[in-house]
């Protein structure tokens, strides 16, 4: 099915964009986290830049794990405060504290029995030269592949440079713990910091569809069978297979870019369209593991066309709504907190521990945001006369539509039937969905 | 997007010059999944880092 030659596919930026642009991908994601900062500290209001910063993403990560005992406003402050230099947009740490504030990041990647140290301006020249370098990068990096560089960068919030003395033997790192951060060992070369940045960006751009579109069941992803792969023989769970191939593609797509360029001696370049069509091979073999973005991903960029019946079979929306008709009386669970992106999808918290964490198509939204007060509840027909007001469509497409977004927010437990209410309640209700 | 547009996203246009998207035919990203959960904080896989190793030391992880 999938040749040895270069496949004549879209560009990894036209296909990301289906799913959703850059931009819509990281308001969606940065909704998210204000949802969880709003929940877990609820007297801080967080700006986006103290949204996107790793170490707060880190913090409101665990919390959203459910460990949020220790976690205060200040916790999250503090975390954000670390001195950066521009380089052509990209934010590089400088603050000489940097090795202590991104300790977790340099513990979680440190190879073993190395302790990595970053770069930074107590370093003087050495960090000076290394910035330049960075600066040189980007521009690089933008000049050889404008769309690509448009579509990753946009997901980098740190960039980091280690002490070469220090790295012990990192080229490049990224951590799904904290998204937004990318490590590089101290730089020779633009070139070898520009592939840096294709496959640690991607990487974070996975995390963001990670956190906002459907990519991975992670039960099921914990269960399903580990790739081997055939230059080092490595086991990876699913996550981390699919989190290669998906950075293996970019740099293989970088690699046609780059055929005037001096590549470093430890570049993947050369090697990453073999490696991308080994490992989406696999993939493709496993892709029942996968959810339905992360589905359509992986054909999509290996060039095969994407299997309508399964695409629709795990979502369904309207087309899966059985006939059945949902409760006359509807109300919200209590303890569900609840968001809407830019994009009118909403990112919807229910209460337990951990959270549970969903997102709603429009649809589905749209019915969530009708119920305004926490214990209202709703009668189906007044849901129905907003909905075809709303929608501007005819009552038959509106009940389609109604009826598939509740069925699915009974399912997940996000509404709940509720007994027929008195006339006076009734009156109050009705009131509050107009 | 107003409710009764499709969930589907647009593509971004391609800027002059770009290579021109030659996307599979058949269904596109999620027809409609009105709910889907998000795991990835709740399974934290060990290590959670994708780290690029010089050749030389031993093992690439990635």
């Amino acid at each position: 099915m999938i040749g040895s030659a270069v496949p004549t596919v879209a560009s990894t930026h036209a296909v990301h964009a289906v799913i959703a642009p850059a931009g819509v991908l990281v308001d969606e994601r940065r909704t998210l986290y204000r949802l969880a900062g709003e929940i877990f500290t609820p007297d801080a209001r967080l700006s986006d830049k103290v949204l996107d910063h790793p170490v707060v993403r880190y913090e409101l990560g665990r919390a959203l794990a459910g460990h949020d005992d220790d976690l205060t406003t200040d916790t999250l402050l503090h975390a954000a405060r670390l001195d950066v230099r521009d380089a052509a947009g990209v934010a590089v740490v400088s603050d000489p504290a940097a090795s202590g504030k991104l300790a977790t990041a340099l513990r979680i990647i440190a190879p073993a029995g190395s302790r990595p140290q970053v770069l930074t301006e107590a370093d003087g020249d050495r960090f000076a030269a290394a910035l330049a370098l960075v600066d040189e990068a980007v521009r690089l990096f933008r000049r050889l592949a404008p769309e690509m560089s448009d579509d990753l960068l946009a997901h980098l919030t740190l960039f980091a440079v280690l002490k070469a003395e220090t790295s012990g033997g990192v080229v490049s790192a990224s951590t799904r713990y904290l998204p937004g951060l990318v490590l590089i060992d101290e730089p020779a070369s633009a070139i070898e910091i520009a592939e840096a940045l294709v496959h640690e960006c991607s990487h974070l751009k996975f995390f963001d569809f990670a956190v906002t579109r459907q990519f991975l069941d992670g039960e099921r992803a914990e269960r399903a069978e580990h790739f081997v792969n055939s230059w080092s023989k490595v086991m990876w769970p699913l996550e981390q297979t699919f989190a290669a191939w998906h950075a293996y593609t970019a740099l293989a797509q970088f690699q046609r870019a780059c055929e005037t360029q001096e590549l470093s001696p430890v570049s993947l370049l050369p090697k990453a369209h073999d490696r991308a069509m080994e490992i989406g091979r696999w993939l493709l073999d496993h892709e029942s593991d996968l959810r339905s973005d992360a589905r359509w991903l992986l054909r999509a960029l290996l060039g095969i066309p994407a299997d309508h019946d399964e695409s629709r079979a795990e979502g369904g929306g309207a087309a899966a709504h059985d006939g059945a008709e949902p409760p006359r009386h509807l109300a919200l669970v209590p303890g569900v907190r609840y968001a809407r992106a830019a994009s009118g999808r909403v990112v919807v918290t229910k209460a337990a521990r951990p959270l549970d964490i969903f997102w709603l198509d429009a649809d589905s939204g749209w019915v969530m945001t009708q119920f305004r007060v926490e214990g209202a509840t709703i009668d189906r027909a007044s849901l129905l006369a907003a909905a075809i007001e709303d929608w501007r469509v005819t009552e038959g497409v509106a009940i389609r539509r109604l009826f598939a977004a509740l069925e699915s927010l009974l399912q997940t437990l996000l509404l709940e039937p509720r007994d027929e209410p008195s006339h006076c309640e009734q009156e109050q209700e009705q009131g509050s969905i107009t | 997007m107003t409710p009764n547009q499709p969930v589907r996203l647009p593509v971004t246009p391609p800027m002059p010059g770009a290579r021109t998207p030659n996307l599979p035919q058949g269904a596109g990203p999620v027809v409609g999944q009105p709910v889907s959960q998000v795991d990835f904080f709740r399974h934290m896989p060990t290590g959670g880092a994708t780290v690029y190793l010089r050749p030389s030391e031993v093992a690439q992880n990635d």
